[in-house]
Formats: structure tokens, C-alpha cells, sequence
């Protein structure tokens, strides 16, 4: 295929999704090209490419980009290679190397923020689990977007409910959300936040019971309605679950969190994000006088829950003062504890039993299991 | 995910007759525009091929990658497919898979099952069905779900290949059918090779 057809095709995809401001999906179609048809196609806002020409293209388009890194810009090259570089991601969103051309683009002013929106979005509606299509997203916010005010981030919080519904477990999007969330606590009003925020993912998390990415965002928002109530930014009685305190806060989760397991049966998720609660319980509300041995368990679940990693270096630092408790604490706070953190750890174990003995087949039982010997290394 | 994606109702007079689709509804706003028609076609090819090796009177649920596809033919021919996902409880699917056919069987006559088009059916509820038991626990109360079907035995596959016959393959039903397009035969070979659920990226 000659260098001018490939140009061709790339310009007509270019002048597409620049003409639709209404852009649905974008996707690769099979053809074998034996047609005489055009390759690049738009139904109803829906735009595709035809198989047979993009190894061609993408190869073209490649080489062109990369020859273009090389040498000075002049201002002609620019335009071509905003075309080429959106043809590049759009098959292969994956290479660094476009993204930084496009940020070079961005920062010349030769692309606008809009544009880079509407490119991200239409390769989030194939791929809607790339993490550097969310990574551009979140640059763009605090290089180009960050004066437009917190209207933008609202209206990403919808793009998040919607690439999340396209790709099961996609943790990617899910984090790009807490990122929003952290964001608009800083500016927004908590209460009419927390409590939009909490009504829509309690909706979606019901449906969908087996995302762990979705539970531990739902325990990163209780944790921060327990915090903002704490530093008095928020009140709990006017957020749902509509509690009086923090420690009925992760009462009613746990009761929710209940619901769900005997509902569905064999989720491992749903006993991770307990556990989570659990904890989350203990270091909230129990007094200060924890076991070590019991703070050694939220230090293993740190480790050992790898999608919690959105929140990492945040816990890690504080897990990390924890370890450096001196021995001698052990011995004066297992006899402090707080009857609260007992009369819960017992009800614990005997749902966890109840979960066993209610198992109707070997997985839902191993599940179960795992969940008694977890509650079972919790000290009283 | 708790989900349902597809509902159809299907005639089989006899086991050695290929059923014939009665009436279908799909939900499947959650894929990409350019995929939903091949992945009709897969879920009807896939709820035919199942519903043809299920025995009269009988309820199977056969899981296939991320799907679960539900079948129960009743004695008197009339059949009901679910293709749900993993999470969506099967017993409820089985019941409402009951209740579909009932209601299906009150609205259309038996003198029409057989070698009427899919289109001239009079029954138009399927969507409305289908919408409705999106959510297991608002479409009827879950206790009593469990107690209808709990007595009830149903068959579970773990592949869509312990269904099939001896000697025969998905593969080679795929290539063979005329119900699937050109476009959906290559669909079917690309998404066998990036099955990208397991994914990190």
C-alpha cells in the first residue's frame, strides 16, 4: 500500500472525529478488503476501521511519527503529526512514546483539551480498561483544564460509571475515580458529594458483586465519611446510610455487606471488603489500645490485597510508624480493649460459621473457611 | 456483574427436530456499538445448539467463558434460554425461565408454535421481562425463589463442549453455521486469541 492511500485514510478517520463533537464507539472491523468500499466508516456517530488496512497504516503512520520526533518541528509537520499520532493511539493506545508527542503537541498549543478529551474517550470505548487513557485524562486536568472549573470532573465521574460498565473489574477506571473524588473533596461541598457519590456506587456495587475494584472503592468512601465527619467537614446524619456516628456508619455497611453474602453465595470479594470494614472498624472506633497483634493483620492486608494500591503509599506510611510500636505496648493494651471490638469480632465468627454451614457446594465452603480463619486471628 | 443479557423463547417438538426461535430480547447496551450485532448472533446460534441437546424436561445451565447460558425444555416442547453472566444466581434464572414460558404459553396459542416467524409472533412482554429481572431481588421476593426450585435438579456444565455430542466441536459448529455472518465467524477467532478478561492492561 502506497504512502498517499495511507494518508488518505488517515485524514478521512482524522476529519471525522474532529467534524462529530457526538462521538460514540470506535472499533477495528473485520473485512477482507476484497470490496471496493472506503475502510474508514461512521454509523450513527459509531465510527470504524476496516482489519485489512490498519497493519498498513499503523506501520506508515509509525514511521512517520517517529521520523517526525527526530529532527525540529516545522509548523506544516505539527498538523500531519497530530494526525498521525491519533491514528497511532487509536490502534495502539498503549505506546508511551505517541503519548508524550501528544503532549508536546498540547503544551505548543497545536491540539486543544478538547480535542484530547474526545480522543481519550473514543479509545476508552475500545479499550475501556487503558490506564494511559485515564493517565492523559488526569494530566490534561492539571496542566490545560484545572481553570474550567469542577464542572469537568462531574461529568467524569460519568465517564467512570460508563467505562466500567463496558469492562468487567476495571480497576483502572475505578482509581481514576477515587482520583476525581479526592479532587472534589477538596472544593465541593461534602455532604451533597459524599451522599451523590454514595447513593449511585451502593446502586451499581449491588449488581455488581464480584468487582473488588468497585468494594474497595465503596470502603475508600466510607473511610473518608468517617474522616470528614471526624474533622467535622461532614455530617454523618445527612449522608446515607444516615447514622449517628462513625461507629454505626461501618455497623450499617456491615449489615449491608451481610445482605449481599447471603444473597450471593461463593463471592470472595464480599468477604475481603467485610474484613476490610472489619479493620477499618477496629482502627476508627475501638480506642487507641489495639492489640499489636491485630495491627499486624491490617499490615498483611495492606500487603497482600493487591487492589488496594490506589491507596498504598498513604497506608503504607502509616503501617510503617505502626511497626516501630515498641514491645511493651503489646502487654498494656491487650487488656484496654474495648468491649465494642470484642462483642464484634464474636459476631464475626459466628456469621463466618453461619456461612460455612449454609455452603451448598466445595467453593462457596472454601470461601466461608477462609473468612473463620481470617476473624479467628483477630485477638479479643 | 449480576446480569442478564438474553431471553429467548424457543419450540422443539420432538428431540430429533431442530428448534426453532419463537421470540428473543437482548440487553446488550454495555458492548461496543460494532460488536453487539455478532454477539446477537452468537447468543441466538448458542442458545439454539444448547436447547437442541437438551433433553425434554430437563434443566441445564452450561457456563461458557463469561457467560452462563440457562435452558429448560418442558414437556410439551416449549423451551426458554437465559445467557447471564456468572454472578447472576441460577436458580433464579431457572425460575424465571417458569414464569416466561408461562406466561408465553398463556398469550400464544400452541396451534402457532410451530413454522411461525419469529416477527409474526403476537407476544411483545420479552423486553419488558428481560428489563424487569435485571435485578434478581427486585423482580420477586428471593425466599421464595429458592424454595420453588430448590427440589428441582439442574444439570451444570462447566463448557459449552460437555453438551455437545461426542466428536463434535464448537469450532466446526461455528464454521458450519448459516446463522452466524462472516463478520461474526472472525469476531469468534479474535476473541478466542485476546480474551483480555485476565488482563492487567
Amino acid at each position: 500500500m502506497d504512502s498517499d492511500t495511507c494518508e488518505r485514510i488517515i485524514s478521512k478517520l482524522h476529519n471525522l472525529v474532529s467534524l462529530n463533537t457526538n462521538l460514540g464507539d470506535f472499533d477495528i472491523v473485520y473485512a477482507s478488503g476484497e470490496d471496493n468500499v472506503s475502510p474508514v466508516a461512521c454509523v450513527e456517530g459509531n465510527i470504524s476501521i476496516a482489519s485489512w488496512c490498519v497493519k498498513h497504516v499503523y506501520a506508515h503512520a509509525y514511521h512517520s511519527s517517529l521520523r517526525c520526533k527526530q529532527k525540529l518541528w516545522s509548523y506544516d509537520e505539527c498538523e500531519s503529526l497530530t494526525r498521525w499520532t491519533q491514528f497511532c493511539l487509536l490502534i495502539r493506545p498503549e505506546v508511551t512514546t505517541f503519548w508524550n508527542l501528544r503532549r508536546a503537541l498540547i503544551k505548543k498549543g497545536l491540539v486543544s483539551g478538547d480535542q484530547e478529551l474526545l480522543l481519550t474517550k473514543l479509545i476508552l470505548s475500545r479499550k475501556p480498561k487503558c490506564i494511559e487513557a485515564f493517565y492523559e485524562r488526569q494530566w490534561l486536568y492539571t496542566k490545560v483544564l484545572a481553570t474550567s472549573g469542577h464542572e469537568w470532573i462531574r461529568q467524569e465521574i460519568d465517564l467512570c460509571t460508563w467505562a466500567t460498565s463496558r469492562h468487567q473489574n476495571n480497576y483502572h477506571a475505578w482509581n481514576h475515580r477515587l482520583w476525581l473524588l479526592n479532587k472534589l473533596l477538596l472544593h465541593e461541598d461534602r455532604n451533597d458529594l459524599l451522599k451523590s457519590e454514595f447513593e449511585s456506587v451502593m446502586e451499581w456495587a449491588e449488581v455488581h458483586v464480584s468487582e473488588h475494584s468497585c468494594m474497595h472503592y465503596v470502603n475508600q468512601l466510607v473511610e473518608r465519611m468517617a474522616l470528614s465527619s471526624k474533622e467535622g467537614l461532614c455530617s454523618l446524619e445527612r449522608v446515607p446510610p444516615y447514622v449517628s456516628s462513625v461507629a454505626q456508619l461501618y455497623e450499617a455497611m456491615l449489615s449491608w455487606n451481610q445482605n449481599l453474602i447471603v444473597q450471593y453465595p461463593g463471592h470472595e470479594t464480599l468477604f475481603y471488603a467485610r474484613k476490610s470494614l472489619v479493620l477499618k472498624f477496629q482502627r476508627d472506633c475501638v480506642d487507641t489500645a489495639t492489640p499489636v497483634t491485630a495491627r499486624e493483620h491490617l499490615v498483611e492486608e495492606c500487603l497482600v490485597s493487591g487492589n488496594e494500591i490506589g491507596t498504598q503509599s498513604a497506608t503504607k506510611d502509616e503501617t510503617n510508624s505502626w511497626c516501630c510500636d515498641q514491645p511493651a505496648f503489646k502487654r498494656t493494651c491487650v487488656e484496654n480493649v474495648s468491649g465494642d471490638w470484642a462483642s464484634l469480632v464474636m459476631k464475626e465468627r459466628k456469621f463466618a460459621e453461619a456461612c460455612v454451614t449454609a455452603a451448598t457446594s466445595d467453593f462457596e465452603k472454601s470461601v466461608a473457611q477462609a473468612y473463620v480463619r481470617t476473624v479467628g486471628r483477630f485477638s479479643v | 456483574m449480576v446480569k442478564l443479557f438474553a431471553l429467548s423463547v424457543l419450540y422443539k417438538p420432538t428431540s430429533d427436530v431442530s428448534p426453532t426461535t419463537l421470540k428473543a430480547a437482548y440487553d446488550l447496551q454495555q458492548f461496543s456499538f460494532f460488536q453487539r450485532s455478532s454477539i446477537q448472533e452468537f447468543m441466538a446460534f448458542t442458545s439454539k445448539i444448547i436447547t437442541e441437546r437438551c433433553a425434554v424436561g430437563s434443566r441445564q445451565s452450561v457456563k461458557e467463558q463469561e457467560y452462563m447460558c440457562h435452558v429448560f425444555v418442558r414437556s410439551d416442547g416449549l423451551a426458554g434460554v437465559v445467557v447471564s453472566d456468572h454472578e447472576y444466581q441460577y436458580r433464579v434464572a431457572h425460575t424465571m425461565i417458569d414464569k416466561v414460558l408461562d406466561e408465553f404459553a398463556a398469550k400464544v396459542p400452541s396451534h402457532l408454535w410451530p413454522g411461525t416467524h419469529e416477527t409474526a409472533i403476537p407476544f411483545t412482554e420479552l423486553p419488558a421481562l428481560l428489563a424487569k429481572w435485571q435485578n434478581p431481588r427486585e423482580a420477586d421476593a428471593i425466599t421464595r425463589v429458592q424454595e420453588e426450585v430448590e427440589d428441582t435438579k439442574i444439570i451444570l456444565h462447566n463448557t459449552i463442549e460437555a453438551v455437545l455430542e461426542r466428536g463434535e466441536k464448537l469450532d466446526d459448529l461455528v464454521n458450519k453455521s448459516e446463522m452466524l455472518s462472516m463478520q461474526s465467524k472472525a469476531f469468534y477467532k479474535t476473541a478466542r486469541k485476546t480474551n483480555s478478561c485476565c488482563n492487567f492492561g
